[in-house]
């Protein structure tokens, strides 16, 4: 692949430059000037639609800096124009919620841009504290977000959770960073990758390597480390939950993608079966979890921990093909969770309640959200033609060229699993009859709007896969 | 060879657009939707029967072919064509859908969402029917099986929720579990592509290991034959055509059902054809057990559609027997049997459709002496009956004429069984047209009225007539399907005869015919 090599880092920071201008433009208007929330968050979607232009722009570039700290390649444009997208469609939600966030709406918009600027490092990093920075960085912003409606006790519950769990996992992290320092003596990935000759049959390298597994484990909620997920998906404000589930997940991903790939080698350590194990694991919990489940948020915080299992799938095959699927995943999954939560924000403003019960006859009552929520749900579920089908199409490929026939078949499996869940919630929207005969719900228009071209997004994705799979395969391809 | 202007792929995209224009329309507007679903399938009517007399039988390979690169790098590509069991299964479908659209008209509320649905369901069959690349094909038949789960749960009747779950489930559960095998294919086979066509030039020259061919076709096998309800694999059958509106019955059992059978034909056959020798004897005994099974518990049902859905699993048994054989002359039974077969059960789901609107019951007991009010209904059922039976002078009888003789010489006891299977069809079909349609009148059933009018006359009659053209004159459909039968067996003759593989590669003579 043809790259520009960039010198300048100015050029090389553009897209952090931009949202840092951005965050720091947020915060002059909300302290200084009396402009509405609703206009922070115009202002920040047309923002991010900028720094969006400076990602396209910077699109076959490559370069490093700050001594190889910093690195700018396909891969992390990627990500970071993944993050920024969902943290658009997050501030979409934010709009849409806005009723119960009250007066502190542009304190809330400002953290996820926060968070978003650290998921931008975190996509460039290229060595282990920063690695371990970025992703801390992300975390402290979500506790705040999470705990965010001071007054409901759920939410201060999964904050607390969420705070002593995170905080756990970032222990074991900076542990792991130790041991590996220790035996390396250096935290750069290429010191690694260099040093992995020597010391992959020291017990230590091995302890610190599991160690920060475990700790990335946590942000990407893998079992046996999935189980702060259901109480804090559910607790936190709806907004996050489908931050956490996307951007975060995402951002999990990308250090797990960074260290197996980058900082070790596939074919000089193998820990291919390791992952494949978590994958299954992950997998079946996440989607037999989901099962009892009465809570819509709570069925999501099950199915996202299904879907991590996908995810570890085509990372478990190790190959480029199967890191090209995962990024594809990824981009599916967001298109089709961060859908589904916004049709979820509307439906829970309008129906008061979070409970699938609730969503009864939502199909009489709003054709369109309920219409738009169902294709999601049929995207997540993996069914073609949308943009979920051939997500878990291309992973399952990947399984099975590296030899993981039994993976493949549980994965194809989980998907009848995920598919009886998710169209339960169906069931409840079209088949049964809501009680009372009550009003229709109102959507506005610019919702309205925003769901019919999610919709058609997922669509497109699913029936013109060539883009998204050329960009999931440049990005894959930067590791290889 | 490529014919970028082939007509083949308006089959798909002409019920879609229909499906995309009602989607724009006012519910309201139902008079303008029910026009424009017809109107879709009519067209695509006219396009299949076009297909069938303008397909050239004696010449080889694929016909209309049109193809479109859609992922290169992965090797999809949308590829389509016909052949001679394609063309044949296009006819039946297009039928199917056109009748089905008519007897649609019962359906009262949420016009505008079931005809949507109903539409993507008619596109997507026609898309397996005539795809030539395994991406596609899969593509499709899962795209099939969801708008079941709707039209099944919202406008089904008694207990028609957990019927549409159960039914979505068991069909997927064995689609994704062939898709496992569909991957393995693509991977084993080193193309990097998913073209059905290049696939099986390979299996030709180049065929897949033993081993491979060995766990991969069971993979398939019962993962399609899930659709088609192979026991054990049956349950959800009769279940959900009891629960499904009545063009949903109709064309589940007259064409869904029958996808499993035509991929099974298509992959297994030409892809894998030592493991289709290796597993298809234990299909052929399951398939008695479909056929035994089945009848048996359609002779304690009470339900007419119960009836008509497990005498379906039990009709299925003879489509897989004939598969079983391995030979032309049974393979070509099953593609004609499928025909018949899926006009019949369609015929009979729509006469149980038509009743039941009226009385609001289906169960046979509660039923009597129609025939006074109903006569021309009644003509229909008898003649549904008939031909369910495999009474002479209907295309079923034809077709599983060919099944027996196909299969007689190398299941000699699945084959006496079968056959003892149809004395049970006739026993209960015509049991349950006396008790429901003679017998003395009943005073309840005095108002019904028959069908009147010609377009609601049309789909029955169609039907009936579509099944008697071909029974009398069944060289019309045969000599489209023997051609490609005869070619598909050719291919791997050396494998599909009874002797062992290994003395026949060693006969030079053999070898060099083969050349």
């Amino acid at each position: 692949m043809n790259e520009f090599i960039v010198q300048s880092p100015w050029t090389m920071f553009g897209p952090e430059i931009g949202l840092t201008a951005l965050i720091l433009i947020v915060l002059f208007f909300e302290l200084f000037s009396k402009v509405s929330a609703s206009n922070i968050i115009r202002g920040s979607i047309l923002g991010a639609f900028f720094i969006f232009i400076i990602l396209l722009l910077l699109w076959p570039m490559s370069g490093t800096a700050l001594y190889g700290m910093f690195q700018l390649n396909s891969l992390s444009i990627f990500l970071k124009g993944l993050f920024l997208s969902s943290s658009v469609l997050t501030l979409c939600m934010v709009k849409e919620y806005r009723e119960s966030l009250g007066e502190r709406l542009s304190d809330f918009v400002l953290l996820i841009l926060v968070a978003t600027l650290g998921a931008f490092f975190l996509a460039s990093a290229n060595d282990l504290i920063t690695l371990f920075i970025t992703i801390e960085w992300m975390t402290i912003s979500l506790y705040v977000l999470t705990s965010y409606l001071k007054t409901d006790e759920y939410a201060l519950e999964a904050g607390t959770k969420y705070l002593i769990m995170g905080a756990f996992s970032s222990a074991l992290f900076l542990y792991g960073i130790s041991f590996v320092y220790g035996t390396v003596g250096g935290i750069h990935f290429d010191q690694i990758r260099m040093a992995l000759p020597h010391v992959q049959q020291i017990p230590l390298f091995l302890v610190g390597l599991l160690l920060i597994l475990a700790g990335i484990g946590f942000k990407v909620s893998a079992f046996p480390f999935q189980l702060w997920v259901p109480d804090v998906y559910q607790g936190a404000p709806t907004p996050v939950t489908a931050f956490l589930s996307v951007a975060s997940k995402t951002a999990g991903f990308a250090a797990l993608i960074k260290i197996l790939f980058v900082a070790l080698n596939p074919i000089q350590l193998n820990w291919s079966a390791l992952i494949a194990f978590l994958s299954a694991t992950t997998l079946l919990y996440g989607n037999l979890g989901a099962l009892g489940q009465t809570n819509m948020k709570r069925l999501f915080a099950y199915s996202s921990i299904g879907h991590a299992g996908y995810l570890l799938m085509g990372i478990a095959s190790g190959t480029e093909m199967g890191i090209g699927a995962v990024f594809f995943y990824l981009v599916a999954y967001a298109i089709s969770n961060l859908t589904a939560f916004l049709a979820i924000v509307i439906a829970n403003r309008e129906l008061k309640s979070g409970e699938i019960v609730d969503y009864r006859g939502l199909g009489e009552k709003s054709p369109i959200l309920a219409g738009v929520f169902f294709l999601s749900l049929l995207s997540l579920g993996g069914i073609p033609p949308l943009a979920g089908f051939f997500g878990k199409f291309l992973v399952l490929q990947a399984a099975v060229s590296r030899g993981y026939v039994w993976l493949a078949t549980l994965g194809a499996v989980n998907v009848i699993i995920s598919l009886y869940y998710y169209l339960s919630v169906v069931k409840e929207m079209y088949f049964k009859q809501s009680g009372s005969v009550e009003r229709k719900i109102k959507i506005g228009r610019p919702a309205k709007v925003l769901l019919i071209l999610l919709a058609i997004v997922t669509i497109g994705i699913g029936i013109w896969q060539e883009p998204v799979l050329y960009l999931s395969k440049s990005a894959a391809h930067t590791l290889f | 060879m490529l014919n970028a202007y082939s007509l083949v792929p308006w089959l798909t995209l002409i019920p879609l657009l229909g499906a995309g224009i009602i989607l724009l329309l006012h519910p309201k507007r139902t008079s303008e939707i029910r026009f424009i679903a017809i109107g879709a399938t009519v067209f695509t009517l006219l396009l299949a029967v076009f297909f069938f007399f303008a397909y050239k039988p004696l010449v080889n390979g694929y016909q209309f072919t049109a193809l479109i690169p859609w992922v290169p790098s992965l090797g999809i590509s949308y590829h389509v064509g016909l052949d001679g069991i394609g063309v044949v299964m296009v006819l039946l479908h297009a039928i199917l859908s056109v009748c089905g659209a008519f007897v649609s008209r019962s359906i009262g509320q949420n016009v505008k969402q079931y005809f949507i649905f109903y539409l993507i369901l008619v596109a997507s069959i026609f898309g397996v029917f005539t795809s030539l690349d395994l991406f596609f094909l899969y593509l499709f038949y899962e795209i099939a099986v969801i708008p079941l789960f709707p039209l099944i749960g919202m406008w089904g009747s008694q207990n028609r929720e957990y019927a549409a779950m159960k039914l979505t489930l068991y069909i997927s559960l064995g689609a994704v579990i062939a898709l496992v095998g569909l991957l393995s294919i693509y991977l084993a086979s080193g193309l990097q592509t998913f073209d059905l066509i290049l696939l099986s030039q390979q299996a030709k020259t180049q065929a897949f290991s033993t081993y491979f061919q060995l766990w991969c076709a069971p993979l398939l096998i019962f993962g399609f034959g899930v659709v088609a309800s192979l026991w054990p694999f049956h349950s959800w059958s009769p279940i959900g055509y009891a629960a499904a509106p009545t063009a949903v019955s109709m064309l589940h059992a007259g064409v869904l059902k029958k996808l499993g059978i035509f991929i099974i034909i298509r992959l297994v056959l030409t892809l894998l054809p030592e493991g289709a020798k290796f597993w298809l004897p234990l299909v052929a005994v399951l398939c008695v057990v479909n056929i035994l099974y089945g009848a048996w518990a359609a002779m304690a049902q009470k339900d007419m559609k119960f009836v008509i859905g497990f005498a379906s699993v039990s009709h299925m048994g003879y489509a897989f027997l004939g598969i079983a054989c391995l030979n032309q002359i049974g393979l070509t039974g099953t593609v004609f049997f499928m025909f018949a077969h899926g006009i019949m059960a369609a015929l009979c789901f729509a006469l149980i459709g038509f009743i039941y609107d009226q009385t609001h019951t289906r169960m046979i007991p509660d039923l009597g002496g129609l025939a006074k009010q109903l006569p021309f209904i009644t003509v229909c059922f008898v003649m549904a009956a008939f031909a369910s039976s495999g009474l002479p002078g209907f295309a079923n009888f034809v077709s599983e004429i060919l099944i027996f003789f196909g299969a007689w010489e190398r299941y000699r006891w699945q084959t006496i069984l079968a056959i003892f299977g149809i004395v049970i069809t006739a026993t209960y079909m015509l049991r349950m047209v006396q008790n429901v349609f003679f017998g003395a009148p009943r005073t309840e059933w005095a108002k019904l009225n028959d069908a009147k009018g010609f377009f609601v006359k049309l789909p029955f009659g169609f039907l009936v007539a579509v099944l008697l053209i071909f029974g009398f004159w069944p060289s019309l459909l045969l000599n489209v399907i023997r051609p490609t039968t005869e070619a598909l067996i050719e291919a791997h003759a050396s494998i599909f005869e009874k002797q062992p593989i290994a003395l026949v590669e060693n006969t030079p003579m053999i070898k060099k015919e083969n050349r």
